[in-house]
């Protein structure tokens, strides 16, 4: 599933994936990856990712029960 | 191995030494670590598996064909640098294509130039070879001069899955922006 939670903080900051792939120590293709949804990072990153996107972990990756 | 053969490995063995200190002091001069992130090291962890399955599947297929043939395919060492660089190869693809073949912040045109040059060593070798009158095949048997091949096969499917990747690359970051 899509991270669109991710992928629109990242936009609202103006932020390229480089850029936060750059500020969080990882691949660009990574940053990628998680916002298709192809690669399900762990706490660390997620964690890494929240402290650069300045959001909890709650906001960019908790999926609501359909 | 014919002698004039060891001494054409072992002045290919040591340029592949000489560009592994070159680089390696490069990299140190440069304070570059080549580090992969954790979904890179997954997916270099599922192409070490790929490329140990496939040297497994070529060690069976080799000997079955040998053992069914009644004859050897090809000398031994032969042999065994073929499945090397085969496995390399699949490993070296796959990751390429997982985009975990290059370190964190890694540009492709270094390895692009590095596989460029090698083919052109190998390409260089094997048409002396041929002017020599050196056969890649004798009798039906594979001889050592088809190791360069082998190699240069290697290369070139690198080179080619490397060039293949970061035109994608380059046309899903028009998209991603």
């Amino acid at each position: 599933m899509k991270n669109l939670k991710l992928k629109s903080a990242r936009a609202a900051l103006d932020w390229s994936q480089q850029q936060l792939a750059d500020a969080v120590g990882v691949s660009r293709q990574t940053v990628n990856a998680i916002e298709k949804g192809d690669y399900n990072p762990t706490i660390k990153l997620c964690l890494a990712i929240c402290r650069a996107l300045g959001k909890t972990l709650d906001e960019l990756f908790w999926e609501e029960e359909p | 191995m014919p002698r004039d053969y060891i001494w054409t490995f072992l002045l290919g063995l040591l340029f592949a030494v000489a560009l592994f200190v070159i680089v390696s002091v490069m990299e140190k001069k440069q304070k570059q670590e080549r580090r992969y992130d954790e979904r890179q090291l997954q997916a270099r962890g599922r192409a070490y598996q790929a490329a140990f399955l496939s040297l497994l599947g070529y060690c069976v297929v080799v000997g079955m064909l040998s053992l069914c043939l009644e004859r050897e395919l090809c000398p031994v060492y032969t042999a065994m640098f073929i499945g090397v660089f085969f496995s390399a190869g699949v490993f070296a693809v796959k990751c390429i294509f997982s985009e975990a073949y290059f370190a964190v912040g890694e540009r492709p045109g270094y390895w692009l130039a590095l596989s460029a040059l090698v083919v052109a060593i190998n390409m260089v070798v094997i048409l002396k070879n041929l002017h020599d009158g050196k056969a890649i095949i004798e009798n039906g048997v594979l001889t050592e001069y088809s190791i360069n091949v082998a190699c240069g096969i290697l290369f070139v499917a690198i080179f080619a899955a490397t060039l293949i990747k970061t035109l994608k690359d380059r046309a899903s970051d028009a998209s991603e922006r």
